[in-house]
């Protein structure tokens, strides 16, 4: 057998690539899908934890869903719960920190700030020293943290060297106390290290744990043995009543609780949606692969008619054949799953590259890798390709020679055809399939790239600013941010600095309420900015000014509205100009009103799918958070960083500059996700369509090898031989167009499936449609051009010999 | 007049390994037109190579062969092949229809070749099938004809697109002795109404149908030339 593959090394290869490209692709698709919806953190018992979401209920009448609580709440559902489960509070989202230790270089990494006993709720011990416990997170107690194992490891060298350090946390004095093992990052799954709650006043607000109304952090519960789900639910519905009644007002009334296994809490429908639609591409290639290889097999099985009835004449019984046959597609399939492997790492290697710093929900691209279980997955999916791709052909061919004989073997039986046409036909859909996905994703992905976003963003750098907060609060913030704002703009290279609280893409501003002169309220999105924002990224001005030197502190109170903002609230562009209006933050102050001197074009600050919102602009000066972004335009952006970094230090060492990046390349880091699908979705199209016509070439090489005769004698009555070409070229491309348009009826059942991940182009686009129409009949008469070439090339002599 | 077919020092050899092995020989034939020409010989002789030649199936041969005044090795390949579809019709032994096209099917696969008009087929179709009296089998497929009838829709196939001249190879070879004479006094028909045909065949009452035979040895023309 191994034999009789080596003497065929055209067919072998063709079909060992074949079925590696589709299992390597499932495995590329399979790794993301494992570490993204499958995976546990390395917790111990994971699938016994649960998070407590929640649901808002309003005066109104309004509901709100989520798993953000207050602290207080926490603490009332804590006492509630406790003859269930163990509750413990943590941040999903994970804010950024500097930490410095000694003389060094402070960094800014991202710690969980979490309850006291975090981590014997999670049953993970610490590598080195201590974990935290419950007295460390009480009111006045002695600042510690526990440092992940990579942190530990970047800020000492050695983890176990961290033990007893102190390291200084936007400022403040902590007492590292223990080492998390490898691998763990908190049930965020980024977090560095981990903080107890009682230091959040600290480190963020100092009414963080009074709020009862400030939803800001997770909770996760470790059920008692025993505890039923029905107990849990019991409880957790009395715990909504409590709550109610302590924390209930005028705005929020009521309080409904209930609980979710970590997989359905982490759940991001969108990234969901986006697995799914790559797992639904990647079985419609691995189907096709499987496909295009049975339709190999059974080509080759009519080759070996003659062989196979030869065998049978000498004794062979049909489950010999079978058996052999079978043996013959394992070892394929085999061959194809060790190649796969590589296939796949070097797939997920080169996307990491091509898409930096993009995760899929909680997971970075470059920390997705094959594993053991991926081996085991890809040698699951050689074994159903075996029964898919062999079986099938394999008792066809035993049936066919043990039915029909020597006698017509020998003759070439055009038994099977019709199954062979079948597979093209499925090919050919499953390629059509793929490609309308790839073509719509492809739409969708640049119709985002090219929407207009209200403001120019090349040449600009955008950098934050990290500062210890221990240091810089209030007016030492805002003097330290001035100086750095006066010293950057400065700066050779620098045409234009400003400073933003939010800028765009990160949709991060506020969205509050203004209040109108006649009382009215409207949400806007607030964001403060600096005198030269609007140049900086080039925001057209429309009417009145900008911010200028007179809106310091001090000045009157002014605002410049986005131009949908400015509708309204009070009509049209023009009548804002003069308007009065107050903003729900408590600004002005003691009831006084901004007035709108400008307005300027809108913007899409929350990413580039979303419309642009109705922004309103204050002087930074007037109204501070103490912290924000800073926007250098330059004709050289990428070189603006380290002067930035370095003006920065001069001022203070303990301060960093970070995530200093273009605007272009937020921007385009803002479609990285709708690129990768739209690029996977491209490649699984891509490899379709050479399937296809693999699968074309190998079919209608057979049925023009069956056909000589006929071949032979149209010559003799008269075709030329473009009428043989076009005959065997029409052949092969109106079979692909007819699977092609069952796979337009397929995308068609499907489209709901895509339809919320698309921007701009609706499920059924047509242009997309015949797009991929005209790329499948390409590939099929690709494929059909060198049967049709030998088709053309028929001597009727050789072939109209005396019988 | 000039003759339709004229051959002037035709010879055709295969290339092998103990060199050249020589099908025809120095072969000058001259046929006119309306001739009935039957070839014989014994097998090997080359009489389906020099079939072929006339055919304009084979065009790897030295001497020279004119047709109806033409010069064929001066023509480029495309116009070669179009004299011949133009001019030249075949019957085969195994009478070679299409097996999965109708009777009146494969009438019409000539005219379809031909650029003839579907309109104009059809009529030359019918006008086939009525000639021939085979109306009432225009619906049957090969499989469902005796060998006898094959050969007439074969022959009707040759004739259709009424060409200058008939090639048949061995067209009894394959049938009974009433469907052959069957077959041969149909050739003789379309002779009398001008077509002109040769024919190889092995049977010696077939071939005194012909107006002259022709005989062949070992690639040799008998009566011309020498032998090695």
């Amino acid at each position: 057998m191994m034999r009789s593959l080596v003497r065929n090394p055209g067919f072998a290869a063709t079909a060992v690539l074949t079925l590696a490209l589709g299992i390597g692709a499932s495995c590329v698709v399979w790794t993301a899908v494992r570490a993204v919806l499958i995976d546990l953190p390395p917790v111990t018992a994971a699938e016994e934890l649960r998070v407590i979401d929640r649901t808002l209920i309003e005066a109104s009448g309004a509901r709100a869903d989520g798993s953000f609580l207050s602290y207080p709440v926490y603490t009332a559902l804590r006492e509630q719960l406790a003859g269930v489960g163990r509750l413990a509070a943590y941040t999903a989202q994970p804010r950024s920190f500097n930490l410095a230790s000694g003389a060094a270089e402070a960094s800014r990494l991202p710690l969980e700030l979490v309850a006291g006993d975090y981590l014997d709720v999670l049953g993970v011990p610490v590598a080195y020293g201590r974990p935290l416990a419950s007295s460390d997170d009480v009111e006045g107690a002695a600042p510690v943290l526990v440092l992940g194992h990579a942190a530990a490891r970047a800020l000492y060298g050695e983890p176990a060297a961290a033990v007893g350090a102190t390291l200084r946390v936007d400022g403040h004095a902590f007492e590292v106390v223990g080492v998390t093992p490898a691998g763990f990052a908190g049930l965020s799954q980024r977090a560095a290290g981990f903080v107890p709650m009682a230091q959040a006043p600290r480190l963020t607000f100092a009414r963080r744990l009074v709020g009862a109304l400030s939803f800001w952090h997770q909770a996760v519960l470790r059920p008692v043995p025993g505890a039923t789900a029905a107990a849990l639910d019991a409880r957790l519905q009395v715990a909504g009543g409590v709550v109610a009644e302590r924390f209930g007002g005028d705005r929020i009334v009521g309080f409904e609780f209930r609980v979710l296994d970590l997989r359905a809490a982490r759940d991001d429908g969108s990234t969901t949606r986006t697995l799914l639609v790559l797992a639904g591409g990647v079985i419609a290639l691995l189907l096709l692969a499987c496909a295009n290889a049975a339709n190999l097999l059974l080509v080759r099985g009519v080759a070996r008619a003659t062989e196979q009835a030869t065998r049978l004449a000498l004794g062979a019984d049909r489950g010999r054949l079978v058996r052999a046959a079978l043996l013959e597609g394992a070892l394929l399939t085999l061959a194809a799953a060790l190649l796969a492997l590589p296939l796949a790492g070097a797939t997920l290697w080169l996307l990491a590259r091509a898409a930096p710093g993009l995760a899929l929900g909680a997971v970075p691209l470059d920390a997705l890798a094959l594993d053991a279980s991926t081996a085991a997955f890809a040698i699951g999916v050689a074994l159903v390709c075996v029964l898919l791709a062999a079986l099938g052909p394999a008792l066809g061919a035993a049936r066919q020679a043990e039915r029909v004989g020597l006698a017509a073997a020998l003759r070439g039986p055009r038994a099977g055809a019709a199954l062979r046409r079948c597979l093209i036909l499925f090919e050919a859909a499953a390629a059509t399939l793929l490609l309308v996905g790839a073509g719509l994703m492809l739409r969708s992905a640049w119709n985002l790239q090219h929407e207009p976003l209200g403001f120019v963003p090349d040449q600009v750098l955008v950098a934050e600013l990290g500062m210890p907060r221990a240091n810089y609060k209030g007016a030492q913030a805002d003097a330290f941010l001035a100086a750095t704002l006066e010293r950057a703009a400065a700066l050779p290279g620098v045409a234009t600095a400003a400073f933003a609280y939010c800028p765009p893409p990160d949709g991060a501003c506020d969205q509050i309420v203004a209040r109108t002169a006649d009382q009215a309220e409207h949400h806007v999105v607030l964001n403060q900015v600096s005198q030269g924002y609007f140049d900086a990224l080039s925001v057209p001005l429309l009417a009145g000014r900008g911010f200028g030197p007179a809106d310091g502190a001090g000045g009157a109170p002014v605002v410049v509205l986005a131009e949908r903002a400015a509708r309204e609230l009070f009509g049209s562009t023009q009548a804002a100009l003069g308007a009065r209006l107050a903003l729900g933050v408590g600004w002005p102050e003691q009831g006084a009103t901004a007035e709108v001197v400008g307005v300027v074009g809108d913007l899409r600050d929350a990413g580039l799918a979303a419309p642009p919102r109705p922004l309103v602009y204050v002087d930074w000066r007037q109204l501070s958070y103490g912290e924000g972004r800073f926007l250098l335009r330059g004709a050289q952006p990428a070189a603006l960083a380290r002067p930035l970094a370095a003006v920065v230090r001069a001022q203070d060492p303990e301060v960093v500059v970070w995530d200093a990046r273009s605007m272009t390349e937020r921007i385009s880091a803002a479609i990285a996700r709708e690129r990768l699908v739209a690029t996977l979705l491209l490649a699984f199209g891509a490899i379709a369509l050479l399937l296809a016509a693999t699968g074309v070439a190998a079919v209608l090489g057979l049925a023009v090898e069956q056909r000589r005769r006929e071949f032979g004698i149209r010559l003799a009555v008269g075709a030329r031989p473009r009428d043989l070409l076009a005959a065997v070229l029409g052949d092969g491309v109106a079979t692909v167009l007819a699977g092609a348009a069952l796979g337009l009826v397929a995308a068609q059942l499907l489209s709901g499936a895509l339809a919320a991940l698309l921007h701009g182009v609706a499920p059924l686009d047509p242009t997309v449609r015949v797009a991929a129409l005209a790329a499948i009949a390409v590939a099929g008469a690709l494929g059909a051009l060198l049967p049709a070439w030998r088709a053309a090339r028929t001597e009727p002599t050789t072939v109209l010999r005396h019988e | 007049m000039k003759p339709l077919i004229e051959l002037h020092g035709l010879e055709k050899s295969i290339a092998s390994k103990a060199g050249a092995t020589w099908v025809l020989r120095q072969i000058d034939l001259a046929v006119e037109a309306g001739e009935f020409i039957s070839v014989m010989g014994p097998s090997g002789s080359g009489k389906s190579t020099l079939l072929n030649i006339l055919g304009f199936f084979d065009t790897s041969f030295g001497g020279r062969y004119r047709f109806d005044g033409v010069d064929t090795g001066t023509l480029a390949p495309k116009a070669r092949a179009e004299l011949g579809r133009a001019n030249v019709g075949f019957i085969f032994q195994h009478y070679h229809l299409l097996d999965d096209l109708t009777v009146a099917e494969n009438l019409e696969v000539p005219l379809s070749y031909r650029d003839v008009k579907s309109g104009e087929r059809s009529a030359r179709v019918a006008d086939a099938l009525d000639r021939f009296n085979i109306v009432g089998k225009k619906d049957l497929y090969p499989n469902q004809l005796s060998g006898g009838q094959q050969q007439l829709v074969a022959v009707a196939r040759a004739v259709i697109a009424a060409p200058k001249l008939i090639l048949a190879d061995e067209p009894t070879g394959a049938l009974h002795s009433s469907q052959g004479r069957m077959i041969m006094d149909l050739l003789a028909e379309l002779n009398a109404a001008g077509t002109t045909i040769v024919q190889v065949t092995h049977n010696d009452e077939y071939a005194a149908r012909g107006s002259r035979t022709v005989k062949l040895f070992d690639g040799w023309m008998e009566g011309a030339g020498s032998r090695e």
